[in-house]
């Protein structure tokens, strides 16, 4: 008996070691996280407007529907990123996630003083860089110290009246998130 | 022999108790929303760069891009203030008030995540449109059939999830919470 609940017990620790394991394995191995489904149906380096949430159009999984979306993947590894949107008055917000899709930076319309949206995304040897030869009129950039060399943005704004739409999908395709090429 | 089945017997366990609570705790995301207001759940820390290795899991086998924290935050409940899961074909009102805050949204999804449409194209109930009493405080209707007032229309069958979405929430939002802070969601009739 006593030698049956070992057994058990031993079973019951590699378990708990599995379950670890599997846990931690998830980002490695799941197929379609945030960062993969962008890429099937938008190009780097610029945004794309997503199609309106509507029953049987979900882009991405649990957008709101009262809500426009457009979202950019970036990479580093040809310079750093900068992102300028000019978004209507009314709510909005733009949110930066990395590969493994958790968002260190995020802003809203208030809390950027409706100001338009100019953030450079950069690693800490392309910041440096700039910091010895800074550009001008690079006073208002928001420099974001990138830890990877791999993300996405998703700009969101409030569908407020009808027509908002139409002129937020104007500003979201005037919008970019391109290759900074630094001054040489 | 029976070290052989005793050995298998072993793997057996550890692989269907190590799996099955992976699978569990990892499967839809529901888990892991552990803050709970009322019978509200939030995941504050979804996508927050120290989310825990369950919400990393989670994020990835989802695929979804949560609300960041300085974007606002979700609240989704799948069951009513008795504790009953929220299925079509039953009459909900969602009493109360939220937050003071900027601007809120309210949506059903159904059990994969999907809008389920309805015949008056509402996708969303939200703050600058909902009809409130003198106090503020609002009521809205889910109901299969046609209601005076905030309708919220659902199909007559099927279950389903609400989220409440909050914008421009302070950092300090969820601390000031108390549970009662929620509209609540109570059952009237059932066809």
């Amino acid at each position: 008996m006593i030698r049956f609940a070992l057994w058990v017990l031993g079973g019951l620790v590699l378990g708990g070691i599995i379950h670890i394991v599997a846990v931690l394995g998830v980002p490695l191995f799941a197929p379609e996280p945030a960062f993969q489904r962008i890429g099937s149906f938008a190009i780097d380096g610029r945004f794309t407007i997503l199609p309106r949430v509507a029953p049987g159009v979900h882009p991405l999984p649990l957008l709101d529907p009262a809500m426009e979306h457009a979202v950019c993947r970036f990479s580093l590894a040809h310079g750093p990123i900068r992102i300028r949107a000019d978004l209507p008055d009314l709510y909005w917000s733009i949110a930066i996630f990395n590969r493994d899709g958790l968002s260190p930076y995020s802003l809203s319309d208030r809390a950027a003083d409706q100001k338009p949206i100019d953030i450079l995304i950069a690693t800490a040897d392309q910041i440096n860089d700039i910091r010895d030869n800074p550009p001008d009129n690079f006073d208002n950039v928001i420099i974001l110290d990138w830890a990877s060399t791999e993300g996405f943005a998703i700009l969101r704004a409030f569908v407020q009246t009808p027509g908002s739409d139409k002129v937020i999908e104007t500003a979201f395709n005037a919008a970019s998130c391109a290759p900074f090429q630094l001054p040489q | 022999m029976r070290r052989l089945f005793e050995l298998l017997f072993a793997i057996t366990l550890a692989l269907v108790t190590g799996l099955g609570s992976a699978w569990y705790v990892v499967g839809d995301g529901w888990l892991i929303r552990t803050d709970v207001f009322g019978a509200w759940a939030a995941w504050p820390m979804g996508s927050s760069p120290e989310a825990d290795p369950y919400s990393r899991a989670v994020l990835a086998r989802t695929g979804q891009v949560p609300l960041a924290q300085g974007e606002g935050m979700a609240f989704f409940v799948s069951r009513d203030s008795d504790g009953k899961a929220i299925r079509g074909g039953c009459t909900y009102e969602i009493n109360g008030r939220t937050p003071p805050v900027r601007l809120w949204t309210l949506t059903v999804i159904d059990a994969s995540g999907d809008l389920p449409g309805n015949a008056i194209d509402r996708a969303s109930m939200r703050s600058d449109e909902v009809l409130r009493t003198g106090t503020g405080a609002f009521t809205i209707v889910l109901a299969s059939d046609a209601q005076p007032g905030n309708w919220f229309p659902i199909p007559d069958h099927g279950f389903y999830t609400l989220i409440l979405r909050l914008y421009d929430t302070p950092a300090s939002l969820l601390g000031d919470l108390k549970d009662n802070a929620l509209p609540r969601i109570e059952r009237k009739a059932c066809q």
